[in-house]
């Protein structure tokens, strides 16, 4: 076991890494895609990163990086067969990058045990890295919503086409309605009184902002827990595949929609163009962004990833303020 | 409950009138009824109301005086600080950040839209698109916009000039000769392209124009039946 970088460790370094989860109701929007080249982005800028492949039954985060198979999967780790998390994390070639692969893995990620789940959660903050980046299946099954909602920043790919811009508001949906179970047990009971009254008037379900204002109208202190609850999240939208110039107001325009309907904020990260080459290196087995380090992706990419990095920095050092 | 108009645009409460008409634009892009960002989220009565918001918005934030009248009854700090300053101390505010030292193009637009003098960070600001010079808030004819079925070519021309877009913009964007598209505009028949082409013309034209295709291809009287004589 390598127990060196550990043992290195300043105290008074901040020890936890930074967790960006990407998410999506829909497949082929890019997740891995994304994960894997904001993993090189970061290792490029000299942070230390472990992408992690949690599209169990489906994982393919390994191919993105131009790897085909690894000694260790997730599975290893969740079965018991590999007790530290860290020694499943294996180089990728490139430095500073490793990855959790999930490849040739049976476990599914519908089904795997609850206590799987949490073992999972407690101890990703513990691998050796400034950055852990969840690349999380399609779906909404609970186990993929609580990775993202665990994570410091939550990254939704959307690619310009009414199915997935459906599944993004569904996914979002989701997420935040299971936000919504991790309040304290007395809003919770509120929450669960209005909902299942106003299932039973049998009106519309309405919009989560129309919610929240009717549970603040009834009781001010939920609704304040409910508003900081949702508000606390850190939600982004990238629209991936854009073809048009037009494409690239979805971004904003759906930022505007998720204000209005779901009360809170997601920003609207940046935008990615089409790119045949994206194509081409992954049929040359290679990791786009090492190929193609100059390409426009790229330094998209590279913008997004600055503009995370900022605000994780910003929170660090709100974070030591208070400390 | 009433929406705040500025939520509702998403822009802060000392907005400077330029945000205001961007943020206003931008809006009824997003609630159109072929919006690709509200699929799936909203009937179409319910854009249909939030438009109505977002122009009744817009009518109270982009007048000033109704919008001081509004922000003393919804307690916000008067935006005059910061956006309508240019409008009563030019002198100073001009003073750092010279109006000559925009672009020329940038420069016509602001003088003669917006009252707005100075304002850092030109580039976020501006209405790129085709340095447009909308006219301002015209009830009527939005209304008029949101009922029609018919859509003539004056009709057509009518919301391109409230729209501020020039049709040498239009050419440029879309890449249709601006001689077809003067056509469309007078509904000269005889100059009109083939029933196909045109119905894909109509379509570009009208969404350079902020109205929907959809609607517009419907609506234009030379691809329904009754062709008016040339």
């Amino acid at each position: 076991m390598n127990e060196g970088n550990a043992v290195m460790q300043p105290a008074s370094e901040p020890a936890r890494p930074r967790i960006w989860a990407l998410g999506g109701g829909k497949g082929g929007v890019g997740k891995s895609f994304i994960s894997a080249s904001m993993g090189v982005a970061l290792a490029k800028a000299g942070k230390r990163v472990v992408v992690v492949d949690l599209d169990l039954g489906g994982a393919n985060l390994h191919t993105s990086l131009g790897i085909r198979g690894s000694k260790f999967t997730l599975s290893d780790y969740l079965g018991g067969k590999v007790v530290d998390i860290n020694q499943v994390a294996e180089e990728t070639g490139i430095e500073r990058l490793r990855i959790i692969s999930g490849a040739g893995d049976s476990l599914s990620i519908a089904n795997i045990q609850y206590f799987q789940k949490t073992k999972l959660l407690r101890n990703l903050p513990k691998l050796d890295a400034d950055y852990v980046i969840l690349d999380l299946g399609a779906g909404t099954s609970f186990n993929t919503l609580d990775f993202f909602i665990e994570a410091d920043h939550g990254l939704v790919s959307v690619t310009p086409d009414p199915g997935s811009v459906e599944n993004t508001y569904r996914f979002l949906k989701c997420v935040l309605i299971r936000r919504l179970r991790d309040v304290p047990k007395q809003a919770r009971e509120s929450v669960q009184q209005l909902m299942s009254q106003r299932r039973g008037e049998g009106g519309k379900a309405g919009s989560l902002a129309d919610f929240v204002d009717e549970m603040a109208r009834r009781k001010p202190r939920v609704g304040e827990v409910l508003r900081r609850e949702l508000g606390g999240m850190r939600l982004h939208i990238i629209v991936n595949q854009v073809v048009e110039p037009a494409d690239t107001e979805l971004g904003r325009s759906m930022q505007m929609v998720c204000s209005r309907y779901f009360g809170t904020h997601i920003s609207y990260l940046g935008f990615l163009h089409h790119d045949k080459m994206v194509l081409k290196a992954l049929q040359q087995r290679r990791a786009f962004f090492s190929s193609f380090p100059q390409s426009r992706l790229a330094i998209h990419i590279d913008t997004m990833v600055a503009s995370l990095m900022a605000e994780d920095e910003v929170d660090q050092a709100e974070a030591a303020a208070e400390s | 409950m009433p929406t705040d108009y500025y939520s509702l645009l998403r822009i802060s409460p000392q907005a400077s009138k330029l945000d205001i008409i961007n943020a206003y634009r931008h809006a009824k892009l997003t609630f159109r009824k072929d919006s690709l960002a509200v699929y799936s989220l909203y009937s179409e009565e319910e854009l249909a109301e939030i438009r109505q918001e977002v122009d009744k918005a817009y009518a109270i934030l982009s007048d000033r005086e109704k919008r001081r009248v509004y922000d003393d009854e919804h307690g916000y700090a008067p935006a005059t600080a910061a956006s309508h300053a240019f409008d009563d101390r030019e002198g100073d505010a001009i003073a750092d950040e010279p109006v000559e030292a925009a672009p020329d193009a940038l420069k016509e637009f602001v003088d003669e839209a917006i009252e707005v003098k100075s304002k850092p960070r030109w580039g976020d600001n501006v209405v790129r698109l085709h340095q447009r010079k909308p006219r301002d808030y015209d009830p009527d004819l939005e209304r008029r916009m949101q009922d029609a079925e018919v859509f003539s070519g004056s009709l057509l021309r009518e919301v391109r000039e409230y729209r501020g877009v020039e049709l040498q913009d239009v050419a440029e964007h879309t890449r249709i000769s601006i001689t077809y598209l003067r056509a469309i505009e007078e509904e000269d028949v005889a100059s009109l392209p083939a029933r196909a082409y045109l119905k894909g013309y109509i379509g570009q034209y009208a969404a350079e124009i902020d109205l929907e295709p959809h609607r517009v291809v419907q609506g234009y009287p030379p691809l329904s039946g009754d062709q008016p004589a040339s």
